[in-house]
């Protein structure tokens, strides 16, 4: 018996003291594991809270390679992209600068940036505390065949194409890429429209008896569109905006930068309502266009309308008692008369025919089209470069009727905006 | 189990970051939102822009601003409250940022917890607000605060200070954000203008909100409008019209046009009227006509006159 107990008693103590070493043991793998573990969360904390340090300071890049194309976009100074004239966009715009076209052409043209982002590779160097890096402008935009076979890097945005709320009516959005962290903003125009100052003005009808309505627009705030709408817009809105399709376009870069003077009444008012616009409207166009007499007086008891943009002594311009022989460059540049293809081109996208506001291409030059809600007749500004010096039509407030084909017209549009933003 | 608990009790104390830390995570965290706010509304105006510690009343939690921001991912706009605990004697202050639903007031939130260490900081002795439009702000002691700026000042013990700078790229000009002048385009005014910022760390795009004016096709919708006692009565929406907007001739309101979504054929037979002008019709006329048949409150094409539609809106006939 005693004997039996002993056995008992030594089998107990084994186990006794495997349980031992298995507890050492199991206490040895779980301090081990833990000082793994609180080691691996200790340097994924200190990770995460680098990662969110930076943020600020990923956030001042991405804002300054922002700025850098914010200001690439306004400018569209071409030069210091292609120097000495090594201008080459076939895609986006054209092979060479055409050299009838200004370089306003290039200001808030979304073709342009989308040119000069393809010249960099979509890569943005920037400097900050004396640091380089290179962002990265990620492919956003539609693909669409006629460009590239890539995606484009800049994506069209509009009111009515993407929906959007509180998003400008027309605009250009880039994301832009650096380590972890991206940025998206949206590149507003602040290029193409001027402001109409608020004041009397008074719509002249272009009869003989000379009636005038007098109105004003002291409770609205209206902007006129400074050009005339070219075909490329017409193009951009057709490929990225939801434009009709139907709509036959050219792919000859060089008729892009020329206004848009085949399309029909309903396309065109389309067109503005896609910019969240109007079609400019005839007692507008004047407004826009008439010398005021006392600019300061917003007022005024009398209002004379002068049929010249930039003189209100009308004996002073040169298309008073017109004479060709005393034509130069310059009066060419404010009116392009037909007899001004003798000396010059004609220049596309020129202010230097503007108005007291900054609307330019208002006398000679394209013939345009309104929308009149005064005389429903009076749509068209006659005024253009198939018209002789002389022609009676060289003169503000001169709007002639076009009932049916609109063909060779152009078109700009005017937007109404609220005195209050309550986005 | 005595020892695991043990074990995550060690962990979780780990987890408490350390001032410096907490004030880096809270400027990382939250500058997304800032950089997307396109609205700060001040909820106590004593408690920013003053020379004073917020002091008063204490051990309480305040609500200070109320932010406005586009959600990065479905380009809605959401909102935040900038919330602060009021440091008593033995209780040190906090600060924190909490979600709010468009429909809630940042009272509501008070006592609702943050997103955790990272989105607060805690141990604050006293804090100064510091926000700006488009001008700096010159304090007292020379330093200066950078236009379309939160500046969180804390004092965390000992004399120091910790400053926190959130840029407002977003925010709009105060007074008129478009310069309503000759030569001006219609760009809005902001830190940087003619860029809105969305958000940093945007990934996937979403699908963005249909939230527009929903416009009949026939019939034109209103998108602005204003009883009979010139009160505004629907709030300006005509920012989401899809196909620009204009104005209507004939509520008799000053400065105050009813306005519909679409394109306008003002003038046209049976169309509404062009507004002639408020100005023009006080000062020329020495009145603003009622809503009536012929009345110069609005213009149209010739041989048409004016007639007027439901007491509030002139058309052509």
């Amino acid at each position: 018996m005693a004997v039996k107990w002993s056995l008992v008693r030594r089998a107990v103590d084994a186990v006794r003291s495997k349980w031992g070493v298995t507890s050492l043991l199991l206490l040895l793998t779980l301090s081990v594991s833990g000082g793994l573990l609180w080691y691996q969360v200790w340097s994924l904390r200190e990770k995460k809270i680098d990662k969110i340090s930076q943020i600020p300071q990923y956030s001042d890049i991405l804002i300054k390679s922002a700025t850098k194309i914010r200001d690439w976009y306004q400018m569209g100074n071409y030069q210091s992209f292609f120097p000495q004239g090594q201008f080459n966009c076939p895609l986006e715009l054209s092979s060479s600068h055409p050299l009838n076209l200004d370089v306003n052409y290039y200001r808030c043209n979304p073709s342009f940036l989308e040119c000069v982002l393809n010249q960099l590779q979509g890569i943005v160097p920037v400097t900050h505390l004396e640091k380089k890096y290179a962002v990265q402008v990620e492919r956003v935009g539609k693909m669409v065949q006629r460009y590239s076979n890539q995606r484009r890097h800049v994506k069209i945005i509009s009111l009515s194409s993407t929906k959007g709320v509180g998003l400008p009516a027309y605009g250009v959005m880039l994301r832009l890429h650096l380590a972890d962290y991206s940025l998206q903003f949206i590149l507003e125009d602040s290029c193409h429209d001027t402001y109409l100052p608020q004041r009397i003005y008074a719509y002249s009808s272009s009869g003989k008896k000379g009636k005038k309505v007098e109105w004003d627009n002291f409770q609205q705030q209206i902007y006129v569109d400074k050009f005339l709408v070219t075909n490329r817009d017409i193009i951009e809105w057709v490929d990225f905006a939801g434009g009709p399709k139907e709509l036959v376009l050219s792919d000859d870069r060089d008729e892009w930068y020329r206004p848009a003077i085949d399309l029909d009444l309903e396309t065109r008012q389309k067109f503005c309502a896609f910019r969240g616009k109007q079609l400019l409207s005839a007692n507008i166009y004047q407004a826009a266009t008439f010398l005021p007499g006392d600019i300061k007086n917003s007022r005024p008891q009398k209002i004379i309308n002068y049929p010249y943009p930039w003189t209100i002594r009308k004996k002073r311009s040169f298309l008073y008692r017109f004479n060709a022989e005393k034509l130069n460059k310059k009066k060419c540049g404010m009116s392009f008369v037909k007899e001004c293809s003798k000396l010059m081109s004609y220049k596309f996208y020129s202010s230097s025919s503007t108005s007291w506001v900054q609307m330019n291409q208002i006398l000679g030059g394209y013939m345009e089209t309104f929308y009149n809600p005064i005389e429903k007749e009076k749509n068209l500004k006659y005024s253009s470069m198939k018209l002789a010096g002389k022609s009676k039509w060289h003169q503000l407030g001169m709007l002639a009727s076009m009932n049916t084909s609109l063909k060779g017209v152009g078109f700009r549009c005017f937007k109404y905006v609220n005195f209050k933003l309550n986005l | 189990m005595k020892w695991l608990s043990l074990f995550f009790l060690f962990i979780g104390g780990c987890e408490n970051l350390t001032l410096e830390e907490k004030v880096n995570s809270f400027s990382g965290v939250h500058h997304a939102i800032f950089m997307a706010t396109s609205n700060v509304e001040i909820l106590n105006h004593s408690y920013v822009n003053s020379h004073q510690f917020i002091s008063v009343p204490v051990n309480t939690w305040q609500a200070i601003l109320k932010l406005k921001y586009r959600n990065s991912q479905t380009f809605s706009y959401s909102f935040a409250c900038l919330l602060y605990r009021v440091p008593a004697k033995k209780r040190l202050g906090k600060l924190k940022i909490v979600q709010v639903d468009s429909s809630k007031e940042c009272s509501d939130t008070l006592f609702h917890n943050s997103s955790g260490d990272h989105g607060e900081i805690s141990s604050i002795k006293s804090l100064k607000v510091y926000l700006t439009n488009h001008k700096k702000m010159l304090l007292r002691n020379n330093r200066k605060i950078p236009p379309y700026h939160l500046v969180l000042l804390l004092e965390t013990g000992g004399g120091k200070f910790k400053e926190i700078k959130f840029p407002l790229y977003n925010v709009r000009r105060e007074g008129n954000a478009r310069d309503f002048k000759r030569f001006a385009s219609s760009v809005i005014q902001r830190k940087i203008p003619g860029m809105q910022i969305f958000s940093l760390s945007y990934s996937a795009a979403k699908k963005i909100d249909n939230n527009l004016v929903k416009e009949k096709k026939l019939i034109p919708t209103l998108c602005h409008s204003f009883d009979k006692n010139c009160n505004e009565v629907q709030k300006f929406q005509c920012q989401k019209c899809q196909n620009g907007w204009y104005e209507l001739a004939g509520n008799s309101c000053p400065l105050a046009n009813d306005k519909h979504c679409g394109i306008s054929n003002c003038g046209k037979k049976n169309m509404p009227a062009c507004p002639r002008g408020s100005a023009y019709l006080r000062e020329r006329q020495g009145t603003i006509a009622p809503c009536s048949a012929n009345s110069p409150q609005g213009f149209c094409q010739e041989d048409l006159i004016t007639a007027c539609l439901k007491k509030r809106h002139l058309i052509c006939i």
